[in-house]
């Protein structure tokens, strides 16, 4: 089985809505740590923390993550 | 400008690590102290040098552990700031900081069992209270060194 490793485009979509690690994640209830963990694939966040993340940023799951085929 | 979250996140950071750095302090004075006892060493000085250490670094901790609480009822009165502060990632951590401790635990109980059939240990309390300290350390370290 081939190894699937999860993007994201946070930064991207973090920026262009101008907001900061910090505002964001004030926004969705979470710690600026945490956002930056997401942001640089550390971590990978909950169903939940991924939806408020859609919501806050206005752009579908999808566009913010992506299941990419590992080599 | 740092939000409340920002700034209450720091200080605990900050409370952590007085903490942890105390309790390390102490657990290394305790270990010290009790090999000596131990192996029946006669340290004379060095046993008060190490009480004192024990006594100050006790201190210290109990400061520090104060100074996080007070600031836990801070987080605890605004439930915004209460769910932020303990999000899913503080969770996860604590829960790798409860599997480190269960390890260091094992290990520690390993490394007596083997000594035991070089030593004698005849105070089981000093090991008891040992164990525990090691537990509640690696804890506490584990979580200051994920959240940091």
């Amino acid at each position: 089985m081939e190894e699937k490793k999860l993007s994201n485009t946070l930064k991207i979509q973090r920026t262009i809505k101008n907001l900061t690690q910090e505002q964001l994640a004030e926004l969705v209830g979470v710690t600026r740590k945490t956002i930056n963990t997401v942001e640089n694939g550390v971590y990978i966040p909950s169903t939940y923390l991924a939806l408020k993340l859609s919501k806050v940023l206005e752009v579908s799951v999808e566009e913010l993550f992506q299941l990419n085929e590992g080599g | 400008m740092s939000s409340k979250i920002e700034l209450l996140d720091q200080k605990r950071k900050r409370y952590r690590k007085g903490t942890v750095t105390w309790l390390f302090v102490f657990v290394a004075a305790w270990i010290v102290r009790s090999a000596l006892k131990v192996q029946t060493v006669d340290a004379g000085l060095w046993y008060d040098v190490l009480l004192a250490i024990l006594l100050i670094s006790s201190l210290l901790q109990a400061y520090f552990v104060r100074r996080e609480l007070l600031l836990g009822r801070e987080i605890k009165n605004d439930p915004l700031v209460k769910e932020a502060l303990n999000d899913e990632l503080i969770q996860l951590n604590e829960l790798k900081a409860w599997k480190a401790a269960f390890f260091a635990v094992i290990g520690f109980v390993v490394i007596v069992a083997i000594l035991s059939f070089f030593v004698h240990f005849n105070d089981l309390m000093m090991l008891l209270i040992t164990v525990f300290l090691i537990g509640f350390g690696t804890y506490n370290a584990a979580v200051y060194f994920l959240n940091r």
